[in-house]
């Protein structure tokens, strides 16, 4: 389905992407990194929007650049956030599903079906400037599923969504993936990718970490240290508890009421605390995993790319 | 071909829908409204002082028409034709329009149609109140066969005024504008005026003989002293078939850059 063979992006004296090769068969697809990381340059790429400044893409066997009717297949929903005065949501999909070759009848039956679909069909003959921004995040989404493509490409999805909203796209995602159809789902966090089980590519820099199958990111993940940030009135009686566990690494102080936990395995961490709060009489106010494992995830792999870990022996 | 069609319509449409709002309706009319307006003041002031000043306005009513109104058709078009890729790129929708087969030209070609038509039906609204101020002031013999004529020119500037000016919003993202109207001025303006044979490449050059051709002299000038500078006159013919062929170079141009170049969102 897409290929690329020592794909490079500069832009001018800055790397875009950085000599990515892999082939993805249709399948589910998580695209992983950080903010600036490539993965938009790289959407860009496979789409034919923009060229590779070294190496070669491919799209259903063809190189998208100049081959714009390869796009009757694809559907993007990308990242920005864009806005058109007056306009209802109807209206919007039903020109965007035009521009794939519709009649304006069958557009607007899509349009409708699509807006349906991810529940906007009560006010998509609203203007989208008094969509919540979570609304005007699924009006994208039905633009890009309105003309049946086989492969969906969604950039950052889940921005701005509330947790409803977000539990009614991964519904939406994995009836998607139930139907047989491919899915590349780019994001930031984790968890919002993990959701629809998908096999995962790794970038950062630029460059292609990692890629495969859940179970194997689960591995990596496994073996990469978290930091916990524990507020509590008893910071020093449960800092001293902690710091004699073997599943803890570090222990740090940064206020008055507040430790900094390093741990391999946070769930043991976690079920020390309700033993803390019987025990040593202490009050935990609040527990945050403030690396989100995703920060930890890309750390433990950059230290496998450097050689200074060795893959699958993390520690 | 059929989607650049299709797409190009569904462009058109959805831009004219989009863009009808109140403040752009009154600007439209504020815009069309400016050269009968000024027709009237100019030719009130000289009629009131009567004699010779009132015979020569009457003579040069013709050609201050075609001047004023020559000002809304270009501005119009510099408003509507030159943003076409710049401001889908600024409202972060280009993205959503280039991915669908053939998008890159449908939205270069259903912009141009909307530029066209904006402009054209602006500078016809001004044409009718500038012939209906000549012909109450008595400087019009045929005023029907006046508007006919000029509404052809005008159709012809927009044409291909709104190709030119959409090629170089294809070509100059942030300061497409500012090129436009420096080609209005440089190459339009001063390069047509010259008495050499370079200005026979301007388009208004063109337009302008397409007019005298029709409409009869109405330059302010001898005929005898222009032919000097400008040459013997072709025929009409020949002037639009100059200007169409102006207009399909600089839509095919467009197409081709606007399908070759690599546009990057602000946020990318």
């Amino acid at each position: 389905m897409i290929e690329l063979d020592g794909v490079s992006r500069l832009y001018k004296t800055v790397i875009g992407v950085n000599d990515i090769s892999l082939s993805l068969k249709p399948g589910v697809y998580g695209l992983l990194g950080p903010n600036g990381s490539g993965k938009t340059t790289l959407i860009n790429m496979i789409l034919g929007q923009i060229k590779p400044t070294l190496g070669t893409v491919r799209l259903f066997g063809q190189n998208p650049w100049r081959r714009s009717k390869l796009l009757r297949r694809v559907g993007l929903c990308p990242a920005l956030e864009f806005s058109y005065p007056r306009v209802s949501s109807l209206q919007w999909v039903s020109y965007l599903v035009q521009m794939h070759g519709f009649s304006r009848r069958d557009a607007v039956v899509r349009a409708k079906q699509a807006l349906e679909m991810v529940n906007l069909g009560h006010v998509m003959n609203q203007a989208m400037t008094e969509y919540s921004l979570g609304m005007r995040q699924r009006a994208k989404l039905a633009q890009a599923i309105a003309h049946d493509p086989e492969l969906l490409i969604l950039d950052e999805p889940f921005n701005g969504l509330d947790p409803v909203g977000r539990f009614e796209m991964t519904a939406l995602l994995k009836k998607w993936e139930a139907d047989g159809r491919s899915l590349v789902l780019a994001s930031h966090i984790l968890h919002e990718v993990e959701a629809v089980n998908p096999s995962f590519l790794l970038i950062y820099g630029g460059r292609l970490l990692a890629s495969g199958a859940p179970d194997e990111m689960r591995r990596i993940l496994a073996s990469s240290p978290n930091v916990l940030t524990i507020k509590s009135n008893g910071a020093r009686k449960l800092a001293a508890l902690l710091a004699g566990q073997q599943a803890v690494k570090k222990t740090r102080f940064i206020g008055e009421n507040q430790i900094e936990v390093e741990t391999m395995v946070m769930s043991e961490v976690l079920n020390l605390l309700p033993r803390a709060v019987t025990e040593l009489g202490v009050s935990i106010d609040d527990v945050e995993s403030n690396d989100e494992s995703l920060k930890s995830l890309f750390s433990t792999l950059m230290k496998i790319q450097r050689g200074e870990l060795l893959a699958g022996k993390a520690q | 071909m059929t989607n650049w069609i299709n797409g190009a319509l569904a462009t058109f449409t959805f831009e004219v829908r989009r863009s009808f709002s109140f403040h752009r309706l009154v600007v439209a009319i504020g815009l069309a409204m400016f050269p009968p307006v000024m027709l009237n003041v100019v030719a009130r002031i000289a009629f009131t002082r009567g004699g010779r000043v009132a015979a020569d306005v009457a003579q040069y009513m013709e050609f201050a028409m075609v001047f004023l109104v020559a000002l809304v058709c270009v501005l119009m078009l510099l408003l509507w034709a030159t943003p076409n890729v710049h401001s889908e790129l600024e409202g972060k929708t280009w993205n959503f329009l280039v991915i669908r087969p053939g998008g890159r030209i449908a939205c270069f070609l259903g912009k141009y149609l909307v530029a066209v038509a904006v402009a054209f039906g602006t500078s016809f609204v001004s044409l009718v109140g500038c012939v209906l101020v000549a012909q109450y002031y008595g400087g019009l013999e045929d005023p029907l066969y006046t508007l006919a004529c000029l509404t052809g020119v005008y159709g012809l500037a927009c044409i291909v005024y709104g190709a030119i000016f959409s090629l170089i919003g294809t070509i100059f993202i942030k300061r497409a504008m500012v090129v436009g109207a420096g080609f209005l001025i440089g190459v339009e303006g001063i390069l047509a005026a010259l008495p050499a044979v370079v200005s026979k490449f301007t388009m208004s050059y063109h337009l302008r003989e397409t007019g005298l051709a029709w409409l009869g002299w109405f330059v302010p000038y001898s005929e005898y002293q222009y032919r000097i500078q400008f040459g013997p006159a072709w025929p009409a013919w020949w002037h639009v078939a100059c200007i169409m062929l102006m207009t399909i170079v600089g839509l095919c141009v467009g197409m081709i850059v606007i399908t070759s170049r690599q546009y990057i969102t602000s946020e990318e």
